[in-house]
């Protein structure tokens, strides 16, 4: 897995989109830079908060994830294994 | 309070402080005469920049000095619009309600530039160029330019006048070309690099809302000859500024460094 820079997280987190306010909260507090800011044509808002799978490390689990402790929104950061994107 | 040193018998767009004193004109009709006059000019700046986008050959590399230049322009346009939400508090007037709205919109355009900011910025990480922001903000290329620091410092300065002044200096005029640019840059790089165009294109839509708040502000707040005067003393400067700042620009994702 050298393209993920020795990043072997199985478990990595998704955002929902229905749910997602685009607060920005989570891309703040990521220490691996692995939330943006984009666009997708899907999103309830105009742009919307992603997660790069590749970047993303999981954190050691939803307790202690930076991004899921500061998301007002409850259940919109799930967790999900690396590569079912779009399961939630 | 906001008052500039112009002076009287200048004119803007060959129109004199005496010219709007007679018109006595209301705000609305005096957004009329200003977007009938500015008009030429922003057609020209545009076409520059949509004639650049139509003809220019995209590499990896003038993609992602455009993107961090707009990312790093739209970061300090927030800081700035910062600075403008305290030059509009000393005209507000909570028992009445005037100038609330001004507060209200300038509050918001600071939020939307940060985050354009951001999504341009996003959009190098998603794309793989940079493994992290902080590599970003120290970057060369990410520096901001000499033509448009120029153009920033025209708007810091702009950001003590009257309300309508501000906007007539900023969102009728170089928001509108902003918006134009926008547009012509992710239409060219749509078929480049679909990842660099969306950050281009999610922004076009705001930045109108922008130019929609400038009318409305000098709809209802530009009512004296003397504000309408520095309106269009402002709206001059503005384009100016922004014309030699876009120069600027293209040649600086042009040039073979």
């Amino acid at each position: 897995m050298a393209s993920r820079g020795g990043n072997e997280a199985e478990v990595v987190f998704q955002i929902v989109q229905e749910r997602c306010i685009a607060c920005g909260n989570c891309r703040e507090v990521c220490p691996w830079d692995a939330i943006i800011h984009t666009w997708t044509p899907e999103a309830r808002y105009r742009t919307t908060i992603v997660v790069l799978e590749d970047s993303c490390t999981g954190c050691g689990g939803p307790e202690k994830a930076p991004c899921v402790v500061v998301c007002p929104v409850p259940d919109c950061i799930v967790p999900v294994e690396r590569g079912a994107r779009g399961a939630a | 309070m906001g008052s500039l040193l112009i002076r009287r018998d200048a004119q803007y767009w060959g129109i004199t402080l005496e010219d709007l004193a007679r018109k006595s004109l209301n705000g609305t009709r005096f957004l009329g005469l200003m977007q009938e006059v500015i008009g030429p000019f922003r057609t020209k700046t545009w076409n520059m920049v949509d004639d650049w986008a139509r003809r220019i050959s995209w590499t990896d590399k003038k993609a992602f000095k455009t993107v961090l230049q707009f990312g790093a322009f739209e970061m300090h346009g927030a800081r700035l619009y910062n600075e403008w939400y305290k030059g509009t508090l000393p005209y507000v007037d909570y028992t009445s309600g005037a100038y609330e709205d001004c507060l209200n919109m300038i509050a918001r355009k600071a939020y939307d530039e940060q985050k354009h900011g951001r999504i341009y910025w996003d959009a190098v990480l998603e794309r793989g160029w940079a493994a992290n922001r902080r590599e970003l903000f120290g970057h060369q290329y990410g520096q901001t330019l000499f033509g448009i620091k120029m153009f920033l410092a025209w708007l810091a300065y702009v950001g003590s006048s009257h309300p309508a002044v501000q906007h007539a200096g900023d969102s009728v005029a170089s928001e509108f070309q902003s918006a134009r640019s926008i547009h012509a840059l992710g239409e060219s790089l749509a078929g480049y690099d679909p990842i660099i165009a969306k950050a281009f294109l999610a922004q076009e839509y705001e930045e109108m809302t922008h130019v929609k708040m400038g009318e409305y502000i000098i709809g209802r707040y530009a009512t004296t000859p003397e504000i309408q005067f520095q309106c269009l003393w402002a709206s001059h400067h503005n384009l100016r500024a922004l014309d030699l700042g876009l120069r600027d620009f293209i040649d600086f994702v042009e040039a073979d460094d």
